[in-house]
C-alpha cells in the first residue's frame, strides 16, 4: 500500500472533512466525511473502480448517511429542557390577566405583565381577572376566574 | 508501513480533535446552552460537561452573575416643562439562561432601551420638585415596570437607581433663591409672631394694671366718701350735742370753748419749731377780754347777774418769721 492508492486519499479526505466540521460546526460536512470514508474503503476493496464510480459512490453514500441521520435524529432526539422556548402563546396558557377593555361581542384587551394583548371570551367588566385558556395567533382566549 | 502510520496519525488527530470539541468545561458564573442540531436541548452548568461533537454544540454562553448596565445620560422634560439631564444604572441577573439566550435578541440593548424609555415615562409624569425629592419612588416605579417586562426573558431586575439628576443652572439658581426666601419668610413670620405675642402680653399687663389702679381709686373714693359721711355724721352729732348742751346750759359756755381754742392756738405758736421769735402785735387786751369773759362767766354762775355776754373775740394773729 502506498499513497498512490486513491482509497487512502478518500479516507484522508473524509478525516479532513470531519476535522473541518469540528472547527466550523455546520452539521453537514460530517455526512460527506462519512461518505468519503466509506468510498475510500470501497476503493481499497475494489481498486478497479473508476473515478466516476468513486464520485457516484460519494454522492450515493452522502444521501444514505443523511437519510439515516435524519431518521436517527427523529427517533433519538433528546428532549429539550425548555420546550416552550420562543412560544409565547403556549407560555401564556393558564396565566392570570386583567381585563383592560371589553367589547359587546366578547373581544377586548387584557393586561399581561406590562403589555396588552387582544382577547376573546365572555363579556367581562373592566378590571376583572381572567385566565388564559387558549391562544389564537395573537389573540388570547380567556375565561373568567370563578372564586369559590 | 508509512501509509498505515500516516492514516493512524490522521485518525488519532481526529479523535483528539473530536474529544477536544466534545468536552465543555463551563466556568463558574456562566451557563452554556447546548444545542442539538441547532435546537436548544439543555443547559451546561459550571463544571465538566461532555456533549458529543457533530451532534451537540454550545449555543450561547450566558453570564449568570449580577450585572450592571449604565443608562446613558439623557435630557428629560418634566411635567412642568423643566429640562433635566439624568442618568442611572440597572442591576440585573439572569435566572433562566435559555430564556435570556433565545427569548430576546440582544438582552443588553433591550434592557437599556427599556429602562431608558421607562425612565422618561416615569420622570416625565412628575414635576421637577417631585423628581428631585422622590428618587425612591422613581426607582420603585421603574423597577416594577422594567422587572415585569423582563420576566419573559428570564431576567430579574434587582434594582434600578437614578445616579444623578441635574436641573439646568438657572433653575438651580432659582431653587436656591426660593429656598432662601422660604426660610426668610419663616423667620419673618416667627419674628412677627413673637412681636405680636409680646405686644399682646404687654397691653394685657397694662390693661390689668389700669383696671387694678381704677379699682383702687374707686375703692378709695368709696372709702373717702364714707369717711366724709362718717365725719359729717360725727360733726352733726357733735354740733347737735353742743347745741343741746348750749340749749340746756348758757350760751356763754360757748365763749369758754372758743377762748380755750384761742389760747391753745397761741400756745401752738410758741411751740412751733420754725418760730424763734413770736411777735404779738395781737391785742393782748383781747386775751384779757377773754379772761374777762371767763370772769363774767364765773360771776354769772356765782352771782346770777345777767349781763350781756361779751362778743366772741376776733383774734387777729400775725405771726412773722425772721
Amino acid at each position: 500500500m502506498d499513497w498512490d492508492n486513491p482509497g487512502l486519499w478518500w479516507i484522508a479526505a473524509g478525516a479532513l472533512l470531519a476535522g473541518v466540521e469540528l472547527l466550523v460546526p455546520g452539521v453537514f460536512l460530517v455526512f460527506v466525511a462519512i461518505a468519503a470514508a466509506i468510498t475510500g474503503a470501497f476503493v481499497l476493496l475494489f481498486p478497479d473502480l473508476p473515478l466516476a464510480g468513486q464520485l457516484a459512490s460519494l454522492a450515493a453514500w452522502s444521501a444514505v448517511t443523511i437519510a439515516i441521520g435524519r431518521r436517527w435524529y427523529r427517533d433519538y432526539s433528546p428532549d429539550s429542557a425548555d420546550p416552550l422556548l420562543n412560544d409565547v402563546g403556549a407560555r401564556m396558557l393558564g396565566a392570570t390577566v386583567t381585563v383592560v377593555s371589553s367589547g359587546a361581542d366578547g373581544s377586548g384587551r387584557v393586561r399581561v405583565a406590562d403589555g396588552e394583548w387582544p382577547s376573546r371570551g365572555p363579556v367581562l367588566p373592566v378590571g376583572a381577572i381572567a385566565r388564559v385558556v387558549g391562544v389564537q395567533n395573537t389573540t388570547l382566549i380567556i375565561e373568567p376566574i370563578v372564586l369559590e | 508501513m508509512d501509509v498505515i502510520a500516516g492514516l493512524l496519525t490522521v485518525i488519532v488527530a481526529l479523535v483528539l480533535a473530536y474529544l477536544f470539541a466534545s468536552i465543555k468545561i463551563v466556568r463558574q458564573g456562566y451557563n452554556y446552552t447546548i444545542e442539538h442540531f441547532g435546537r436548544f436541548t439543555t443547559v451546561a452548568r459550571p463544571g465538566f460537561n461532555l456533549y458529543p461533537a457533530f451532534f451537540y454544540r454550545v449555543g450561547r454562553k450566558v453570564n449568570m452573575m449580577e450585572q450592571v448596565i449604565d443608562i446613558p445620560g439623557q435630557e428629560i422634560i418634566t411635567r412642568d416643562n423643566a429640562m433635566i439631564s439624568t442618568d442611572g444604572v440597572v442591576f440585573f441577573q439572569v435566572l433562566d439562561a435559555p430564556k435570556a439566550a433565545y427569548e430576546v435578541s440582544d438582552l443588553y440593548m433591550a434592557l437599556m432601551q427599556l429602562t431608558t424609555t421607562n425612565l422618561r415615562t416615569v420622570m416625565g409624569s412628575m414635576d421637577l420638585d417631585e423628581t428631585l425629592s422622590k428618587r425612591d419612588e422613581i426607582n420603585a416605579r421603574l423597577l416594577s415596570v422594567v422587572d415585569q417586562a423582563t420576566t419573559p426573558w428570564g431576567v430579574k431586575i434587582t434594582r434600578v437607581e437614578i445616579k444623578d439628576i441635574r436641573p439646568p443652572a438657572d433653575i438651580v439658581n432659582a431653587m436656591g433663591r426660593q429656598m432662601k426666601a422660604e426660610r426668610e419668610k419663616r423667620a419673618n413670620i416667627l419674628e412677627a409672631e413673637g412681636t405680636r405675642a409680646s405686644e399682646i402680653l404687654r397691653a394685657e399687663g397694662q390693661k390689668q394694671a389700669r383696671i387694678l389702679e381704677a379699682e383702687g381709686r374707686k375703692e378709695s373714693a368709696f372709702r373717702d366718701a364714707e369717711a366724709r359721711e362718717r365725719a359729717a355724721e360725727a360733726e352733726a352729732k357733735a354740733t347737735e350735742l353742743v347745741s343741746i348742751a348750749i340749749e340746756q346750759g348758757s350760751p356763754q359756755s360757748l365763749n369758754y370753748f372758743i377762748a380755750q381754742k384761742y389760747v391753745e392756738a397761741i400756745g401752738k405758736f410758741a411751740t412751733s419749731p420754725n418760730a424763734k421769735t413770736i411777735l404779738f402785735p395781737v391785742e393782748a387786751t383781747q386775751l384779757m377780754g377773754t379772761l374777762g369773759g371767763i370772769g363774767e362767766l364765773a360771776k354769772e354762775i356765782v352771782g346770777g347777774a345777767s349781763s350781756p355776754p361779751a362778743p366772741p373775740p376776733r383774734p387777729r394773729i400775725e405771726a412773722a418769721e425772721d
